[in-house]
């Protein structure tokens, strides 16, 4: 009776710790009006997202609870998503990511996702997504022009009817302008590089730990040099950076290796903050975090500035998709349509130091958007007028695909590089070391498991030697 | 049934059934993951490509090697820290204390510790490179090495220590002759718990080399990271060899001597 009773015990104990999880697997979210979203680290203004509960609840009469959940890298994303994981309703990945899950068939149509919601949804008065054409005409230009349609399955679409614009800016140079000299700052690309042999900034230059970036800041430093390979020199910088042939991945390592000697390390996520501490001086960085940087910095009495090399380099956008396994489509657009009014823009470009994909024009005849700049002390003429902020899309900032096919090849490339391929001598020195330690090892177990046996077996004998002594 | 419900009794074993389930779930199961995985290619297919991409990439090998050798390195410096220590505290009756000052720092998170360990190294103006690695890496297992020979050391029979010294044994000769054999398998499980775990590091490395650093377990990480399962796999089936090969030594040593293993 004992062992049943504890049996069921253990069944109904397994069965209400497991009950949660299947349950949360359901098609909760419709019922129960909840939105998921997954976004960047530090990539938005939180308290933005109660208030976009309280508007949900004042357009659909419906409470909205909103789970956060982030993501590090667009590969991380990426994984979940291609392996049909996640269940998020919203996602705001960078546009290679974008092309990649839109040619996987994983994410919906945002022009057709409007008309049938609005319709859907007719009952509500105040529902309208009227902000999600606020977006700079520019910006949607150059993702026409550098993704246009993409294929997947057997249909073909246009990718800027797939994604909504959120942020956008820069890959860039961030650097201390008290030891960075003119001449540094002319080298360019080269800077990180230390081409000038300036010492203070030797072994103070931080590389981002990322294999396109660095990619793409290698690749802009040999065009910028002159040393592509043989045939390349043609090209343009959109084609540049995405070029993965094996002669520039070759060209590439060897750069990226010559460049070991220069930096004090990879970084992850600390390059902020070590620029701000003046541990280094240099840093490969996007445009958003550089902003952040120099004001936290400027609080500290310490100068630090931004820019992108004269030739050219990489301009990037993030932007919001909605996944097909969304369950909650309304909040999802209604969310996007949210984000996209100005003033919630500004806000989260004041939170965030990034550059909002709302057209600038629209900024700045929105009254709302200018009090909230100059509640953050900038000067408005100054916030949009900054080149740093503002770069003029031309046909020098190249937009990155994904490398496809061939991206094991450059993260073999990049594995090479950061492991640094001079040490061959001491690579097969330690593996002889282990090779022989473990040889000796078992060599001593076989010798002793031999001499052991050897004196028991006389034992047996003594015995038998001292019975037959003994009976004697 | 009923018969069959009076076989499971709510015996001992009955309590080790939660573990067992534990065990199949989040050991057993991720490993035959690990092993599916290292036959599969992206499109989910067959293949021993894996095997290829990873023996022939030059990359791959190099990383291997580089974690070799800042685990042997390790190894060794902490064997030569370590056993002294482990000798000298064994002598004392409040050995066992002193032995827990030398734990004590692994009840902080090794990660916060080693965020630390970097700060005082920059301030410090010190170079962050293979040295502050070496340095973080023993700093961490130290007491890994520590903890075993301490128990082994201090579980010989004195009166072989007496023997010997009767026998006219000079205080070298006893350290040699007696007390280091009767402590070679908590020499062997000290390395193993050492070496292993410092070729699989990938946080130390890391963040006290500022990425320049690059070791095995670094580069599972990124081969996770960027998608690259397959080959992600066969490096951690290689790692699994490493503590298979290591299990099997330390087994080896313990069986028949004083029969003290972990567990």
């Amino acid at each position: 009776m004992k062992s049943k009773a504890f049996l069921t015990l253990a069944v109904i104990i397994l069965v209400l710790i497991m009950l949660p999880v299947f349950t949360a697997c359901g098609d909760e979210g419709k019922t129960t009006n909840k939105l998921v979203i997954y976004n960047w680290e530090d990539y938005i203004d939180p308290t933005l997202l109660d208030d976009f509960s309280e508007y949900y609840s004042d357009v659909t009469g419906f409470d909205l609870e909103i789970v956060y959940t982030t993501f590090e890298t667009n590969e991380t994303m990426l994984t979940k998503m291609l392996q049909g994981d996640a269940q998020v309703d919203l996602i705001c990945p960078s546009e290679y990511a974008i092309e990649k899950l839109m040619a996987n068939g994983l994410i919906q149509n945002l022009t057709e996702l409007q008309t049938s919601l609005l319709e859907d949804y007719n009952s509500f008065e105040n529902l309208t997504f009227d902000n999600l054409v606020n977006i700079e005409e520019d910006i949607t230009t150059k993702i026409s022009e550098e993704f246009g349609s993409i294929s997947y399955g057997e249909d073909t679409a246009s990718m800027v009817d797939y994604m909504l614009p959120y942020m956008w800016g820069t890959l860039g140079i961030l650097y201390n302008a008290d030891f960075v000299t003119q001449a540094d700052l002319d080298s360019g690309w080269a800077m990180l590089w230390n081409s000038n042999n300036n010492v203070d900034i030797q072994g103070k230059i931080l590389v981002k730990d990322s294999v396109r970036d660095t990619y793409c800041a290698s690749v802009m430093y040999m065009y910028e040099n002159g040393l592509l390979p043989d045939g390349y020199e043609n090209y343009s910088v959109q084609e540049l950076i995405n070029c993965v042939d094996t002669a520039m991945l070759n060209k590439s390592e060897l750069v990226l290796t010559e460049q070991r000697q220069f930096i004090s390390g990879y970084e992850v996520d600390f390059g902020k903050d070590d620029m701000i501490a003046q541990t280094a001086l240099v840093d490969l960085a996007w445009s958003g975090d550089a902003m952040w940087a120099i004001e936290c910095a400027e609080e500290e009495g310490i100068n630090l500035d931004y820019f992108v090399p004269e030739i050219g380099g990489n301009i990037w956008f993030d932007g919001w998709v909605v996944p097909n396994c969304a369950n909650n489509n309304l909040a999802a657009l209604m969310f996007i349509d949210y984000m996209c009014a100005p003033e919630n823009g500004i806000w989260n470009s004041m939170e965030i130091g990034y550059t909002s994909a709302i057209s600038k024009e629209l900024l700045q005849s929105n009254e709302d958007a200018i009090s909230a700049i100059t509640e953050c002390e900038y000067d408005v003429d100054e916030y949009f007028s900054d080149e740093r902020r503002y770069p003029e899309i031309t046909d020098k900032l190249g937009v990155m695909h994904d490398f496809g096919k061939n991206n094991n090849a450059v993260v073999a490339m990049w594995e090479r590089a950061k492991a640094g391929s001079a040490i061959p001598m001491e690579l097969v020195w330690s593996l002889i070391a282990v090779v022989v330690i473990v040889g000796l090892l078992i060599l001593s177990l076989i010798l002793k498991e031999k001499l052991k046996f050897r004196p028991r077996k006389l034992k047996i004998n003594d015995c038998k030697i001292e019975k037959k002594i003994k009976s004697n | 049934m009923s018969t069959k419900l009076k076989n499971i009794k709510l015996t001992r074993r009955a309590f080790s059934y939660p573990y067992v389930i534990f065990l199949m779930l989040f050991v057993v199961i991720p490993l035959v993951l690990i092993l599916v995985n290292a036959f599969m290619d992206g499109d989910k297919t067959l293949t021993l490509d894996n095997f290829r991409i990873f023996f022939t990439e030059k990359s791959s090998l190099i990383v291997l090697g580089n974690s070799i050798l800042v685990g042997i390195v390790t190894t060794i410096i902490c064997l030569l820290l370590g056993y002294p220590l482990a000798y000298i505290l064994s002598k004392y009756n409040s050995g066992r204390i002193l032995v827990l000052l030398y734990v004590l720092p692994m009840w902080v998170n090794f990660l916060i510790r080693t965020l630390a360990t970097k700060s005082i190294f920059v301030a410090m103006g010190i170079e962050l490179g293979m040295g502050t690695v070496l340095f973080g890496m023993v700093y961490n297992y130290l007491p890994f090495m520590i903890l075993p020979l301490h128990t082994t050391i201090s579980s010989i029979d004195k009166s072989l220590i007496e023997a010997a010294q009767d026998l006219g044994a000079d205080r070298t000769q006893v350290l040699t002759k007696t007390v280091m054999p009767l402590s070679l398998s908590g020499i062997i499980s000290g390395i193993t718990m050492v070496f292993i775990p410092t070729i699989s590091t990938f946080a130390i490395s890391q963040l006290l080399s500022n990425g320049t650093i690059f070791l095995f377990g670094d580069s599972i990480q990124m081969k996770f990271e960027q998608g690259l399962y397959g080959v992600g796999s066969i490096m951690s089936l290689v790692m699994l060899i490493f503590v298979l090969i290591s299990n099997f030594l330390m087994n080896r040593f313990n069986r028949g001597t004083t029969g003290r293993t972990l567990w």
